[in-house]
Formats: C-alpha cells, sequence, structure tokens
C-alpha cells in the first residue's frame, strides 16, 4: 500500500467523521460543544474530552469552510 | 488531501484518547436524545469517533465469537479470500482473520479496512476482492 493510498483512507475516515455535522454552523457546534461539558452522570475529564474534541472539529469547519467547500477532497 | 489530513484526524481524535468506549457512547447518546437536529448530529460523530476508536483500540485482542466465524466462512464463500489474511467487506463492517483472531470493525466506505495487523493505527485500503480465492 502506497503512502498515497493511506492518505486516501485516511480521508475516507476524516469525512466519515464529519458527515452528520457537514451543514452545521461552526458556532453552533462550539455552543453545543460547551453544553457537552454540562452533561451529568458523567466525570468531568470525560466531557472536557469530549467537548474539546468536538471544538477542535468547530476551529476546524470555521477555518476551513469545510462544508462550503465540498469536503476534504475539494 | 495531504499529510495535514493524517494531522488533523489526529489532533481532532486525541483528546478522547483515554475516554472509555460506553462513556463515549453515553455522552453522544444524551445528545442524541436532546430533540434536535443539530445536538442528534454532533452526538453521532462522537458516536462514529467511539466505534472507530473502540474497534482500533481492542479488536486486536479480541477473541473471535463462533458467530463471527460463521460469518466470516458465509463471507469468505461470497467474497473469495486473499492469502492467509481473509479481509472482507460487507455494509460498512470489515472481518479480518488473522492467526487465531478474528475481529469487526466498522468502517467509512466500500474498498477501506481497518487493518489490525500492523498496529492499532495502522490503516490499509484493499482491492477488490478475488471470487475465485486462493
Amino acid at each position: 500500500m502506497t503512502a498515497e493510498q493511506e492518505l486516501e483512507v485516511v480521508a475516507s475516515v476524516f469525512e466519515h467523521l464529519l458527515e452528520p455535522i457537514k451543514d452545521i454552523n461552526p458556532d453552533l457546534l462550539a455552543k453545543i460543544a460547551d453544553e457537552v461539558k454540562l452533561v451529568p452522570r458523567h466525570s468531568g475529564e470525560d466531557r472536557w474530552a469530549v467537548s474539546k474534541c468536538l471544538r477542535r472539529i468547530a476551529e476546524f469547519l470555521e477555518k476551513t469552510e469545510y462544508s462550503k467547500n465540498g469536503g476534504i477532497r475539494a | 488531501m495531504s499529510k495535514l489530513t493524517e494531522d488533523l484526524l489526529s489532533r481532532i481524535l486525541s483528546p478522547v484518547d483515554l475516554v472509555p468506549y460506553e462513556k463515549l457512547i453515553e455522552i453522544a447518546s444524551v445528545l442524541q436524545q436532546s430533540g434536535d437536529g443539530e445536538h442528534w448530529a454532533a452526538g453521532e460523530v462522537i458516536r462514529r469517533i467511539a466505534e472507530i476508536a473502540h474497534t482500533i483500540d481492542t479488536g486486536r485482542k479480541q477473541e473471535p465469537k463462533s458467530n463471527d466465524w460463521d460469518e466470516i466462512f458465509t463471507l469468505e464463500q461470497e467474497f473469495g479470500k486473499i492469502g492467509n489474511n481473509v479481509e472482507f467487506l460487507l455494509y460498512g463492517s470489515v472481518y479480518t482473520k488473522t492467526g487465531d483472531t478474528a475481529v469487526k470493525v466498522n468502517v467509512p466506505s466500500a474498498g477501506n479496512i481497518i487493518d489490525m495487523r500492523d498496529g492499532p493505527r495502522t490503516l490499509v485500503k484493499i482491492d477488490p476482492l478475488d471470487k475465485e480465492g486462493d
């Protein structure tokens, strides 16, 4: 398997992850990320980690205008 | 697409590296039960992250279940096999058989599999399966 093929697979995984939120406003996603910190019955560390993950996705969507550009392959 | 893609994926996933799969799924479920599409979508992203991370991290250690093997052998008949390692793709799931280990991992699209043989984060893409087998 070539390096290019490996990257192609990584891109597929990436697109798979982002597909559900491809049309969501990054600001709204960031707000949801903040709400995750308040999810009851979970440890603060877990909620922080999930929140951080969503926030990084939101930052990526905002910086790249991901959905407007047609995804990572564009 | 570039190496940047891989780095971005790693950066996004790294915060939840130490969060147990069950916890991720529970938090995803809370979001998805919130009642609007945006929260549902955000929860779905977390669910997908959990599924991928979980199967990559634990897949190699799992012992095959008898019904997994039955399914693998059924798939062998349908798709053929590759060398000593049998790899199948069906409806978004991949079955690999390496020695005594069988795992099932979810994959994003046809033709892509997450290879458990060379390390938990090695991703490979397989060619169309040879129906004649070996």
